[in-house]
């Protein structure tokens, strides 16, 4: 199994863990990730606010560096999973587009031609390798951790763009969390917004969004949540004590990149998977664990 | 997709009807046992209780075709029309329904649509011409190409399903909502309409881009508007029509800037140029928590191996 692997400017800057994780975990499970420097940003779902044909461009270009070596793409985000889709969509379906961008694409000496394939790496993970492997390499079950899944927008919607899960019932990750031991927990934000986008718009609005949903999780019983975006990683573990005070409440959840869930059911410790660079402990929720 | 299957013909289904007590002020869960057949609706089934089961269960409907958006529900997660979705094809036989979010109740899964309608009329949901045009006996004219830009958006039918899924709503009833911004564009796009710079102006001014674009609505919408789109385009057309009137444009202004420096994005420059100065020391205390766990990132920051080319393709769409 091999992909070209794209890790998105969070899991490069602020939040290396996420890289650091991934890398350690695919080798784990055998899954080789080729890298490319020269990927360039997904567009994060804003450069097309600003313009639209250009955030297609710039995703035909790391479309067509994968393509080139023949290698489906692996993400490691939902907001770069939901934004390669939506290029690779529009460069597939719309003809008119595909030319235009076609014609940018000659002056730099790169075509695409509609062969590369998006993954994000849950869906690596349900899809490509199955959960029935995966659950022999568990070493060290979850067992006694009650977690909430978020999956984070771009992931799930639009549908006919991601083509992943179900849009309103969402289970690849409640699937996953089983499969490593642990409990998944039932929450109704679970498919909602973080409110990342509208950190440095509007920010009360945003942190009342985070609140709600670190909420619902805890009342829903959560010792912890995992999320597969790291853009709602910074919102619910990097501004949680800004979204708990937005929705006068007391209270904490630590929050996991999802490669480092799987990481600690694969036996490999939390200091190597990065659980230390969160805001937010994990510790109190580790102990939780039943050897 | 999955876990979408088929029900066998003739089976009992077990539907726990969420209903909002008046008198009470608080959600009560009736549950009932419903005889499913092929071709059998939800608001038939809704009102197979009503008429056999249970008397006083109170739904709203009327055209039972999927054009007067009366009977939006959330049946098992999903936002659907209840008139509009087989339910066989909800794939259980227990159906969990409840009434729309985000709206006061009136009873039972009846919501109050008013605050929903008070903020479609804000946006002038019809055409702007001149009092002169007006005045003249010629018709506005349009080609079928015209037509064609905004035809989608005019099949709106008012159902408030896009309103009640919005998780932007549920936490500020500043927000217009999907279907208010998304008529906005509507008008905005019409060649007949003389208004445009002024509604994407009043727009910009109120919410346009405190929408989180997490599609939810573009899921819900039974007519496949798609409003979390038309919301986007809009923004487009706000950075061309108004510039950078106020943070979310130049959050993305300054967003494709960055990409252009570096090919990928550096939050500390983004942040700051979005929020500025005043803003990041708004976020000193926070920055501090962060910097102890390596998570602040330098300005400075190397671009990516051939940024020439990602140069090239801005200044190729310069010149388009």
């Amino acid at each position: 199994m091999r992909y070209a692997y794209y890790p998105g400017c969070i899991a490069k800057t602020s939040g290396k863990e996420l890289d650091a994780a991934t890398r350690i975990v695919a080798e784990k499970m055998g899954i080789q990730l080729i890298n490319f420097p020269e990927f360039s940003c997904c567009g994060g779902a804003v450069i097309d606010e600003a313009d639209a044909v250009l955030n297609i461009a710039l995703n035909a270009r790391n479309l067509a560096i994968a393509e080139s070596k023949q290698l489906p793409m692996l993400t490691v985000c939902s907001t770069c999973q939901g934004m390669l889709s939506r290029a690779n969509k529009v460069l597939r379906e719309n003809k008119e587009m595909s030319t235009k961008i076609a014609k940018i694409l000659q002056k730099i000496g790169v075509q695409y031609n509609g062969g590369t394939e998006v993954k994000h790496l849950l869906q690596v993970i349900v899809d490509d390798y199955s959960l029935g492997r995966l659950k022999e390499l568990v070493t060290y079950p979850l067992k006694g951790l009650k977690i909430a899944p978020f999956y984070g927008c771009h992931l799930l919607r639009p549908a006919d763009v991601v083509r992943f899960d179900d849009p309103w019932n969402p289970r690849s990750l409640e699937d996953l969390i089983s499969a490593l031991g642990a409990e998944p927990i039932y929450f109704k934000g679970r498919i909602e917004c973080c409110g990342f986008p509208l950190l440095f718009i509007k920010e009360s609005t945003a942190n009342r969004m985070a609140g709600s949903v670190l909420e619902e999780a805890v009342e829903g019983g959560a010792d912890l949540m995992v999320t597969p975006c790291p853009l709602c990683h910074v919102s619910l573990d990097t501004f949680q004590s800004e979204a708990v005070k937005e929705v006068k409440k007391s209270i904490s959840i630590p929050i996991l990149h999802l490669p480092q869930l799987v990481g600690l059911a694969l036996g490999i410790d939390a200091n190597t998977l990065g659980l230390s660079r969160h805001m937010v402990s994990v510790e109190d929720a580790l102990k939780k664990i039943k050897r | 997709m999955r876990g979408v299957w088929l029900l066998e013909e003739g089976k009992m289904i077990t539907l726990n009807v969420v209903r909002y007590d008046p008198e009470k002020k608080q959600y009560v869960t009736s549950t009932y046992k419903v005889p499913a057949k092929k071709g059998m609706t939800l608001l038939d089934a809704l009102l197979y209780i009503r008429d056999n089961l249970d008397g006083t269960l109170t739904v709203r409907h009327s055209c039972r075709m999927g054009l007067c958006g009366s009977c939006a529900v959330i049946a098992n997660n999903k936002h659907v029309l209840a008139c509009y979705t087989q339910l066989l094809d909800l794939g259980s036989d227990t159906i969990t329904v409840t009434p729309l979010q985000n709206l006061p109740m009136i009873r039972d899964l009846v919501p109050d649509l008013k605050p929903f309608f008070e903020r479609y009329k804000l946006v002038k949901p019809y055409l702007i011409r001149p009092e002169e045009d007006l005045r003249k006996d010629t018709e506005f004219l349009q080609s079928p190409e015209e037509l064609s830009r905004y035809w989608d958006l005019t099949l709106c039918i008012k159902c408030a399903l896009c309103y009640s899924s919005c998780p932007v709503l549920k936490v500020d009833k500043d927000f217009y909502g999907p279907a208010a911004i998304a008529t906005i564009h509507r008008f905005a796009i019409d060649s007949r309409d003389k208004a445009t710079k002024s509604r994407v102006e009043e727009i910009t001014r109120n919410g346009l881009w405190w929408c989180a674009r997490c599609y939810l609505c573009v899921e819900a919408c039974p007519k496949f508007i798609k409003p979390g789109e038309a919301i986007t385009n809009l923004k487009v057309l706000s950075c061309r029509e108004v510039g950078v009137l106020e943070k979310g444009a130049k959050h993305a202004v300054a967003f494709k800037q960055n990409i252009e420096k570096y090919g990928i994005l550096n939050e500390a420059n983004l942040i700051k140029d979005t929020v500025g100065i005043g803003g990041l020391l708004k976020m000193l205390p926070l920055g501090l928590k962060m910097a102890i766990k390596g998570k602040l990132i330098s300005p400075f920051q190397k671009p990516i191996p051939k940024i020439e080319e990602i140069r090239r393709i801005y200044e190729e769409m310069r010149g388009t």
